[in-house]
């Protein structure tokens, strides 16, 4: 189904290890989750994507064993642990702002688990020290957290999570806390962790950036439902709903009904003329919405390859720093935004300047209109 | 501009007359525990005997003996019921949960003379005899209220992260409770623990509605002594009491201090 | 299991609080509605009558005395207090927490010793006196103990920290640049104090003042060490039923006037946010 599958899902074999069948969670009148499905393989760095609000973080207690949810089942490993306490689980959870517990020292905060399981004080020690190193801090064992940086404290609470070789390691917004830079600098060695355990991780975030960047799969939720189950490239180019394709990155919208629907794509009538796709799976009528990514579009290029082509005008020019972003309208009233490169391969057009955009086919994503929600898992 | 300053300097002045009517009525009695003259209030000379004195007043030492005993009771007591009643109310949800937690606050906003006489009544109902432990029972009452307020709070700020990441790593509730949750509440118990004495050790109004034979605690001993009539004794045990609460409160504002850096990392 | 847990943890204190607590609470309400018998017992027949004598001129006098002093002494301390409130928030951090340990470091020290201090200062032979007649400031000692005066002057002095408190919380959390913003669009000193301040901060100023009138109101000690038998109030009176007169009806009928006033202030206070009064209750 992918058509640019990330590197690391082609050489693991999939072997599934997680699965979570109709699970539903309910607060007095509001539905928190609405009978989801859902299977982490084994290996993999999984992304629950979603605004605050969306129920990730709900999803996210009850695999922890920290909720239990209404109906439905979780199996891990084969084991049916639904309705296990969290301290009986073979999961572990590193935790939003990071929960270190401020009267133990980072030795002992990252011991505490095995400690829990009664493991000798020499396995400890060594375990520990371990996974102090694997963190990149060997040295911070008799620190207290109240004189960690938040980037260390961040660190301890993966070695305290990672120390106890759980099954799964579920993330809660781990990077939220962190500053921009900073937050770059841990995804990197979160990917690299993550390589080298080989653990499973199941990661809650609302930053699409983090998402795309470090997740095998991803599953962008909205209102306790998944939107879409897959890869990151799938969901940024072929999205299923107009809620993926807004959430992910930024689109332009135009809306229409489908003329003509063949095996291998179709026609598209909107105000400004026909667009066309290669998007298979509508029919003649169809109301949809046709998404442009703004990336996707040229100005004035000769290109023949670029099939859909739109006369415009600029209204409006932006600079960006690395990119400009150039605002049209067309003769029918439609806004479109381009975004190109700062790398002087264009000249930039004036504004009121007249100008002709134009994109491939297979560029062109036609998504159903917004109030038929699909459940796309991949 | 000018007048800007002169505005900020009358506050000033404003604020440092309001702490010295604060503290200059303090600072005179313990200044005139030292004094000779004993009717008149005029500094003749400087003398200990005052405190001497109250070394062999019998009556006075039988009710700091009191005191103690009802202090430390009730502290003990109090400490861990009202303690137990914040855990109950930070972790589980039951029902007239709203109602109990009025409850806990009540013994501190409603007037003391109102728990006296409501107390007394019941004691009398219930024929229990006034003594001693009657004022231990009354104590303990309102001192819940106050280590609740004060260990509610530390759990308000521990939150429940801890708790869920101690569950995570494995600990049974009782593992959790005892590595985590107490030890980090710890200093608000303490202080919560200093707390209840200190208001134990001062409490009149109670003791004097519910204290029976025998039962004669050191404030009620200091207010027959000053309805009796103005000595300079009263000035030396009011000494012995400010600095011995003051010892109490500062060691509670550390603890405080202590805690709140722990807080901070805790959320 | 969990249920196991929550019962053991929450059963000793709820039961604890409900008996001797509530039940003394509720024993003294039943009884406001009996009347007294002759010999100082309990005679158990319905009646209001206890009620309707808290209005009879006699005792309503007490219970008007009552309030206008405690009235009074809330004014003087939201006078006096509110500059300090204002002075203490406009210090550094360290000198911020420092004033605040000031200010409520005596108000732990004994209540009775706080109140006899006044005693000491304000009889007839005592220090003022004796200081002013000296100086030849009088001629005559000046007669302040055991009277209103000296009870508001206990009243204020025991309860200043309770009105600075929820004021200085209220200034605490004023953005400064409001006060700039007002200035830069050319309003004085006192006009900006006068538009801005004073209703932002006026939940605290209510807070305050409840909570000072509230002890006031329930004051046993300082009417009794530092007023006469003219500046009575109705802690005082319930006293006299309880110890003296034995008349417990009529006292557990007064106690419930007293309470019912104080819980519907705390109720009304409740609604003017919680965080204020948490912070004076610890203090208390």
């Amino acid at each position: 189904m992918a058509i640019n599958p990330h590197p690391s899902n082609i050489y693991k074999p999939l072997k599934p290890l997680l699965s979570v069948e109709n699970i539903r969670k309910q607060y007095v009148q509001q539905i928190v989750l609405n009978d989801l499905d859902l299977t982490v393989n084994e290996g993999e760095f999984f992304f629950l994507l979603g605004p605050s609000g969306c129920g990730k973080t709900t999803l996210l207690r009850i695999l922890s064993g920290l909720l239990e949810p209404d109906a439905g089942r979780i199996v891990l490993n084969g084991t049916d642990i639904t309705h296990t306490p969290a301290h009986l689980r073979d999961v572990n959870t590193v935790f939003q702002n990071y929960a270190l517990f401020p009267h133990m020292n980072v030795f002992d905060n990252v011991a505490f688990g095995l400690r829990m399981k009664k493991v000798s004080e020499t396995k400890v020690r060594e375990n520990v020290t371990e996974a102090l190193r694997l963190v990149s801090l060997p040295d911070f064992s008799s620190r207290m957290p109240s004189q960690m940086s938040g980037g260390q404290m961040q660190r301890v609470a993966l070695a305290r999570a990672i120390v106890n070789e759980p099954s799964v390691l579920l993330l809660d917004e781990p990077l939220g806390a962190l500053d921009v830079k900073l937050r770059k600098q841990m995804q990197s060695e979160l990917r690299q962790l993550q390589r080298k355990l080989g653990t499973t991780f199941i990661c809650v975030t609302h930053d699409q950036d983090e998402a795309l960047t470090l997740g095998d799969r991803i599953a962008v939720m909205n209102k306790g439902r998944f939107e879409q189950i897959s890869d990151a490239h799938t969901l940024y180019n072929q999205p299923v709903s107009h809620y993926v394709c807004d959430f992910l990155g930024e689109c332009n919208f135009l809306e229409g009904s489908v003329q003509q629907a063949t095996s291998t794509g179709c026609r598209v009538s909107v105000h400004d003329g026909f667009i066309e796709a290669s998007a298979p799976g509508f029919k003649e009528a169809d109301q949809v919405t046709v998404g442009i990514r703004p990336e996707k579009i040229a100005l004035n290029a000769t290109d023949e390859t670029r099939q859909n082509q739109l006369q415009a005008v600029v209204s409006e020019r932006i600079f960006t720093g690395n990119h400009y972003q150039i605002e049209c309208i067309t003769p029918a009233g439609s806004h479109l935004n381009v975004l190109f490169m700062n790398n002087g391969s264009l000249e930039l057009p004036e504004q009121g300047a007249s100008v002709q955009l134009s994109w491939k086919n297979e560029d062109t994503i036609i998504l159903p209109m917004p109030d038929k929600g699909t459940v796309n898992a991949s | 501009m000018s007048k800007f300053n002169a505005g900020r300097f009358f506050l000033g002045l404003h604020a440092w007359g309001v702490f010295a009517f604060i503290y200059a009525p303090i600072l005179i009695l313990i200044v005139f525990s030292f004094n000779q003259e004993r009717i008149n209030a005029v500094w003749t000379g400087f003398t200990l005997d005052w405190y001497r004195r109250l070394l062999t007043d019998a009556d006075l030492l039988d009710s700091v003996y009191n005191s103690l005993v009802v202090g430390l009771t009730s502290t003990a007591i109090a400490t861990i019921l009202g303690t137990m009643a914040a855990l109950a109310m930070h972790r589980y949800v039951f029902r007239g949960k709203k109602l109990f937690d009025a409850i806990l606050y009540l013994p501190i906003v409603i007037p003391e003379i109102v728990m006296a006489v409501s107390l007394l009544t019941f004691y009398v109902f219930i024929q229990l005899t006034l003594g001693l432990v009657s004022v231990i029972i009354a104590h303990i009452t309102f001192n819940i209220a106050f280590v609740f307020v004060i260990v509610q709070a530390r759990l308000a700020g521990m939150g429940s992260d801890l708790e869920n990441a101690a569950a995570d790593l494995g600990a049974t509730s009782w593992q959790t409770f005892r590595f985590v949750t107490l030890p980090v509440i710890a200093p608000g118990v303490i202080s919560g623990a200093l707390l209840a004495f200190t208001i134990s050790w001062d409490d009149f109004m109670i003791a004097f509605f519910t204290a029976g034979v025998g039962g004669t605690t050191l404030p009620m001993r200091v207010y027959s002594m000053i309805k009796f009539g103005v000595t300079p004794e009263i000035n030396a045990i009011s000494t012995i009491t400010i600095l011995f609460t003051m010892l109490l409160i500062l060691l509670a504002v550390r603890l405080e201090g202590i805690f709140k850096t722990a807080k901070t990392i805790g959320t | 299991m969990k249920s196991l847990q929550k019962y053991i943890t929450l059963g000793p204190p709820a039961i604890w609080l409900g008996i001797f607590f509530v039940a003394p609470l509720l024993i003294i309400f039943v009884y406001s509605f009996f009347e007294r018998g002759i010999y100082g017992d309990i005679v158990y027949t319905f009646s209001l009558d206890n009620y309707l004598r808290a209005i009879d001129p006699l005792y309503a006098k007490t219970l008007w005395r009552s309030t206008w002093i405690s009235v009074v002494s809330t004014l003087i301390c939201l006078v006096l207090g509110y500059p300090l409130a204002w002075y203490i928030a406009r210090q550094s951090a360290k000198m911020k927490k420092l004033l605040l340990v000031l200010l409520i470091v005596p108000f732990w020290t004994n209540f009775l010793v706080r109140t006899y201090a006044w005693i000491f200062i304000l009889r007839t032979e005592g220090l003022l006196n004796n200081t002013l007649l000296s100086l030849g400031l009088i001629s005559s000692p000046l007669e302040i103990l055991f009277t209103q005066t000296a009870v508001i002057i206990g009243l204020v002095y025991t309860y200043l920290p309770f009105m600075v408190l929820p004021i200085y919380v209220s200034i605490e959390k004023l953005d400064r640049a409001l006060f700039d913003a007002c200035r830069d669009l050319g309003a004085t000193s006192w006009q900006s104090f006068k538009s801005i301040m004073l209703p932002l901060t006026k939940p605290g100023i209510i807070s305050g003042c409840i909570l000072v009138f509230v002890p006031c109101l329930g004051a046993y000690i300082t009417p009794d060490l530092l007023g006469g038998a003219k500046s009575l109030m109705v802690g005082n009176l319930i006293q006299v039923q309880f110890l003296a007169a034995r008349d417990w009806p009529f006292g557990a009928a007064l106690s419930f006037i007293v309470m019912a006033i104080v819980l519907l202030l705390l109720f009304a206070y409740a609604r003017w946010g919680t965080n204020n009064f948490d912070k004076a209750a610890e203090a208390k």
